[in-house]
């Protein structure tokens, strides 16, 4: 039998910790161990003594391991460093227990979970420290991580977003590494049986039903061991923590009192939540418009008559009004084919000033009486019949200010997922095709993002007030990437869902061109803002 | 009753209709009204917090701007020092040309040695002393 101890990594002297033993620890690593790959499990060894911040105490619970060379070299890992501290169960109760029994052990202030075939970068614990000093009141504490092969290639890098809790009900976005404020962690009653698999996805949802301090940190500080078996390699190695996953979502829904459904998108493994409307209110569909033609499809269309008469003809929400603010020279023959199109909704505001979309839109809203409106280009094309459902529901949350559909080119490519700046304002997977994934599926889940095209949002009046609406100062571009911001200012999320889809014949219209002095105008108001974007980091 | 209220019934609802078209025509006016005081309400607010905003940024851009004159005043300095030099290569180039000047000018007096009558007449007088020196060596 090959001994442990003789691995590559040799356990260097730290007796020195034995007079510095620390009562309370900043950190508590919780480590259930069953079976782990030897290497593997050497490599996890090396990262924990590797950390640059010291003052850790690693709670190892040995499940009963079959191999009989864990409990040893458990047991010499003990022997070697006081801040080690190992519980052998005398049966094996699942990953649910021994974590569990785990979390007996730690006497740390933050609980840091840490896999036994996976590595902690050198500068987690420190650079986790260094977010706590930010807020010492943080509950928990999450970074980007990536993967690792057993050869120890990296490969996968998850740059995550800024909190987000919207994503967080689609999959656990989070994950590794996750740090949490230990009273926290028993507060909520540690991990629960019936959720193995899910069980830290779990554990952090009933945490964030108790706090929103809540740091990420934009650094990948844990390496997921890519091994046979493991849900890193893919979801579908471990179809039961789906199911766990799902009950957990469905548990924080109801703890919350939100009203949903929970959808699986497959095959993705990735939840849809849902939500049913508690209300349905009336909706005022805004479209500014000058009666432009143009070929969609082949064929020679009016635009704004197109988009009211699919509006119309597709959507399943009753109690709606469209008001469509067109400009003075817009053709008679428009006003007349759009009041028979659409001759119960309708309504004509006539915008007489030279062009300003920042201005019709605002005209438009203080022509509706909607407590919700959607902005609307005259370029579009509903596709799904629930689109105002869907984005009714996530404005139902009282911190969601603006709700974005997936809008699609006429061959179906991307028009917009939603606004990305980095590294410049943009939309998100212009031109890509609508049924790629995404990064760590981006594309098929709801999530909250630093802002929408304003071809499309539908928006809660109250917040669209507040902030002053679409402003003047920018007449063809950037208005709406300026709203966006005055509301993320004001502590408001804005989601994008792709389960609501519309054709934007983009630039059909008009022109799609930023003039430099609305660029310096944004850059003035924003700064480098506008330049990198917390929730999409990806290039 | 007798037919004189028929007779006057005519006239109120006139009246009524009037009033109404009045009141009607009003209770435009004053939604026209409203609408232009919510449209300068969202500009006064949006100026306001684009202000505030644009105040915020101000710190930002006053620290970038001193930064860029920073690296201006760094850069202004480094292309004095390369002038500078510059200009001491230039008097060096200078110097080299003139000395090259005084080089050709002794060049030709040596070649105009070299080539006169005397030199050749001494070079013709000299020639056995020269063979006889080659021949012992």
């Amino acid at each position: 039998m090959a001994h442990w101890s003789g691995g590559a990594f040799a356990v260097k002297n730290h007796q020195a910790h034995f007079e510095i033993a620390v009562v309370r620890p900043k950190f508590s690593i919780i480590t259930p161990v069953f079976n782990p790959p030897h290497d593997a499990f050497e490599k996890c060894v090396e990262s924990v003594y590797a950390q640059g911040f010291e003052d850790w105490q690693w709670c190892l619970v040995d499940d009963k391991s079959t191999d009989p060379r864990v409990a040893q070299r458990l047991r010499e890992l003990q022997v070697l460093d006081r801040r080690i501290v190992v519980y052998f169960r005398s049966e094996n109760g699942g990953i649910v227990a021994a974590s569990n029994d785990a979390l007996s052990l730690a006497t740390g202030e933050f609980v840091v979970l840490l896999d036994n075939d996976d590595e902690l970068h050198a500068d987690a614990l420190i650079e986790v420290a260094k977010a706590i000093e930010t807020d010492p009141e943080v509950d928990y504490i999450y970074t980007d991580e990536d993967k690792i092969t057993v050869g120890g290639e990296h490969y996968d890098e998850f740059k995550k977003p800024k909190w987000s809790p919207e994503r967080l009900l689609a999959h656990n976005y989070c994950s590794h590494l996750s740090v949490i404020r230990r009273e926290l962690v028993d507060n909520v009653g540690r991990f629960r049986d019936g959720f193995e698999g899910s069980q830290d996805y779990d554990l952090v949802l009933r945490v964030i039903d108790k706090t929103r301090r809540i740091i990420h940190v934009p650094k990948v500080l844990y390496h997921w061991r890519a091994v046979e078996g493991s849900t890193s390699i893919a979801v579908n190695q471990k179809p039961e923590a789906f199911v766990s996953a799902t009950k957990a979502i469905k548990e924080h829904l109801s703890r919350n009192n939100v009203d949903a459904e929970v959808e699986e998108v497959k095959p993705y493994y990735l939840s849809r939540v849902k939500r049913q409307l508690k209300q349905k209110p009336k909706i005022s569909i805004i479209i500014p418009t000058c009666g432009t033609k143009k070929s969609i499809f082949g064929v020679e269309t009016c635009l704004v008559v197109n988009a009211v008469e699919s509006i119309e003809r597709k959507t399943s929400y009753k109690d709606f009004e469209i008001v469509v603010v067109a400009d003075t020279h817009t053709p008679p023959e428009v006003l007349t084919e759009l009041a028979r199109v659409s001759p119960a909704h309708l309504r004509v505001v006539i915008y007489d000033k030279p062009f300003n979309f920042a201005d019709k839109c605002n005209l438009g809203v203080v022509n509706s009486t909607a407590p919700f409106f959607v902005l609307l280009n005259d370029d579009t094309e509903v596709i799904s019949g629930d689109w105002i459902e869907v984005l009714l529901g996530h404005l139902q949350e009282p911190d969601v200010a603006v709700v974005g559909p997936m809008l699609l080119l006429e061959d179906g490519r991307i028009q917009s997922a939603g606004h990305s700046h980095t590294p410049h304002p943009h939309n998100f997977y212009n031109g890509r095709s609508s049924k790629e994934l995404g990064e760590i599926g981006i594309l098929k889940v709801a999530r909250e993002c630093s802002g929408v095209t304003g071809a499309c949002m539908m928006i809660k009046r109250s917040a669209y007030f507040e902030v002053g609406g679409m402003s003047n100062t920018f007449p063809l571009s950037f208005n709406d990437v300026d709203l966006c911001f005055k509301l993320l200012d004001r502590g408001y999320r804005i989601i994008w869902t792709p389960f609501a889809r519309l054709f934007h014949f983009e630039t059909a219209s008009r022109p799609n061109v930023s003039t430099a002095k609305e660029l310096e105008l944004i850059t003035n108001r924003w700064g480098d803002r506008i330049f990198s974007d917390d929730y999409c980091r990806i290039q | 009753m007798s037919d004189t209220s028929a007779a006057t019934t005519p006239a109120p609802d006139k009246n009524s209709s009037d009033e109404l078209s009045r009141l009607n025509d009003e209770l435009q006016a004053a939604e026209g009204r409203i609408m232009q005081l919510e449209l300068a309400l969202l500009q006064s607010r949006d100026f306001a917090i684009g202000a505030a905003a644009e105040a915020n940024e101000t710190p930002i851009l006053r620290a970038k701007f001193a930064e860029s004159q920073r690296l201006l005043a760094d850069a202004n300095e480094h292309i004095r020092s390369h002038l500078a030099h510059i200009a001491r290569l230039e008097e060096l180039v200078a110097d080299l040309l003139k000395l090259e000047a005084t080089n050709k000018a002794l060049r030709a007096q040596i070649e105009g040695l070299r080539s006169s009558a005397s030199w050749r007449i001494g070079r013709a007088v000299l020639l056995p002393l020269r063979i006889i020196k080659r021949i012992l060596r």
